[in-house]
């Protein structure tokens, strides 16, 4: 969330133009000084502003990633009045930027981003940074423009919410954000964390039974599968060992788990509030930001300057988090489209794995699969360019 | 009444005479036959029908399949929506209170004289 408002728009002239284009670390730096209630407006106006359309057919799924939630945001007359008057333009601006044609276009990463994020250990180290700058000076002092770091982030993700807005989901029910976010990543993905609390002792949440707890293994027979198909697209001869329906049916398969999961807007206001926690901590290091320059962290990469700040506040980040970072913005963005069900159907899988559709023109989709397949294996030790082999036992 | 009279087969009507019976049964095979093959419509409730659209019925399956190019279009779009960059925000004007000069930190240090005991002069 964070993270778009500040990109430099890609050149006119590029064609076909890459939208993640860098991050404006000028733009980034008038970020951090903005007031915590202005960021706040920023996300009720991104809430307001959501992708929201009927499907073809005129049914209006609520869940699926054009129709995530209806649940309002902070009714626009107040937004007006806090932010909006004839000297500043702020809503008013932002409102005509992101409607078109009285249609939202704001589209939020998916909450497999917030878990690969959240599991290099970013939240824990930069709570520990904030605890030792407001309890002393064994870090040093920050600098100027690190203070308006630290007072938005402490008032944003380390505090109790602002009452009645969208990202007001800790209450008596559920204090814990972080049991909060470990409880969602269960349901979604079955999976927990890598770590626990600063003590090494497992992290108390609940954990439902309803969960896809078949997700991993569903998912990866799906890279699997996908890694066939690109192997053996140039092939012109010989046997073809492509299955179509195969990744299709396992398209279908994660396709219904993902959904099922979101059945009337279930988690997607908790998943807009931690993918938009998360992609604050992440925008602080993609860039040496005041607070990377305060820890004398500076770096060539996400994961360099957060290993740099780990070892500042004695908490080791990940040893994987190199692979997390790459693997954050390509899986989101292809559970994002899964969960569309574009490739339910075995005639559109060849978009997942072809080089060239139509010939000539690159594919960001296969480009993705590749860079999915890589770095998955990588970070979970288990080659997903091998297909399993069933083992015969004779007796 | 006793009990043998208050159970509900003593309350059913004499079994009819065996033309009247072949007659009934008849009648009944013909309704039977009626019911199965004329089409039941079932009506629903406004309620319902809007809980099956959109619980029930599951769109992406009855939508024909994309064709590849328009899956990568779609996928193009989903990556500019997720990247941001296409329209541009407009941050609110910042507090010129909250701009400051950053000290470098590589600024050489300020070293100050090194004290040194001057001596006491003499009256």
């Amino acid at each position: 969330m964070f993270r778009r408002v500040v990109r430099i728009p890609p050149p006119p002239s590029a064609n076909p133009p890459n939208p993640e284009t860098p991050i404006s670390p000028q733009k980034a730096e008038q970020l951090f000084r903005l007031h915590p209630s202005e960021l706040a407006a920023l996300l009720e106006m991104a809430w307001e502003f959501r992708v929201w359309e009927n499907d073809s057919t005129g049914n209006s799924p609520l869940g699926h990633p054009n129709r995530r939630s209806d649940i309002p945001q902070l009714p626009d007359y107040l937004l007006q009045i806090l932010f909006g008057n004839e000297v500043n333009d702020f809503f008013d601006v932002n409102k005509r930027c992101f409607l078109r044609n009285n249609k939202g276009l704001f589209r939020w990463d998916h909450l497999i981003y917030a878990y690969l994020i959240e599991n290099t250990r970013i939240y824990d180290i930069f709570r520990k940074v904030i605890h030792e700058y407001r309890h002393g000076e064994r870090l040093g002092v920050p600098l100027a423009s690190s203070q308006h770091w630290l007072r938005n982030t402490e008032e944003l993700f380390f505090r109790d919410a602002a009452p009645f807005s969208i990202y007001s989901v800790s209450s008596y029910i559920r204090p814990d954000l972080g049991a909060s976010r470990r409880n969602a990543y269960y349901r979604m993905f079955g999976m927990d964390l890598n770590h626990g609390m600063d003590d090494s002792k497992s992290y108390p949440y609940v954990k439902p039974e309803t969960a896809n707890r078949e997700f991993v293994s569903t998912f990866e027979e799906f890279l699997r599968e996908v890694w066939v198909g690109i192997a053996n697209s140039a092939n012109t001869s010989g046997l073809k060992q492509t299955d179509d329906a195969a990744i299709a049916n396992l398209a279908r398969r994660l396709h219904d788990m993902l959904r099922t999961r979101r059945t009337n807007g279930n988690l997607s206001q908790e998943e807009f509030w931690f993918v938009a926690m998360m992609s604050w901590f992440h925008l602080s290091l993609e860039f040496d930001s005041p607070i990377v320059v305060s820890l004398r962290a500076e770096g060539a990469s996400e994961e360099e300057r957060l290993k740099k700040i780990a070892e500042r506040v004695k908490l080791p980040a990940h040893g994987k988090s190199y692979y997390f970072f790459r693997l954050a913005d390509p899986l989101s963005r292809l559970l994002t489209q899964i969960e569309i069900g574009t490739y339910n159907n075995p005639n559109t899988v060849r978009a997942l794995y072809t080089d060239e559709i139509p010939l000539g023109t690159p594919n960001p989709v296969e480009d993705d699969m590749r860079l999915i397949i890589t770095y998955w294996s990588y970070a979970t030790d288990r080659n997903m360019k091998e297909k399993t082999r069933s083992v015969i036992i004779e007796r | 009444m006793t009990e043998e009279e208050a159970r509900p087969e003593n309350t059913q009507p004499k079994a009819s005479q065996p033309d009247e019976k072949s007659e009934s049964h008849k009648s009944l095979t013909d309704k039977i036959s009626s019911f199965l093959t004329t089409p039941v419509s079932f009506k629903h409730t406004k309620e319902q029908k809007t809980m099956i659209n959109s619980e029930e019925t599951r769109p992406e399956h009855t939508q024909s399949p994309t064709p590849p190019g328009e899956a990568i279009k779609q996928f193009d779009e989903i990556k500019k929506a997720l990247a941001g960059s296409a329209p541009e925000w407009r941050l609110s004007t910042v507090d010129p209170k909250a701009v400051v000069s950053e000290p470098r930190l590589t600024d050489p240090l300020l070293v100050s004289k090194p004290c040194v005991d001057e001596p006491i002069p003499s009256q």
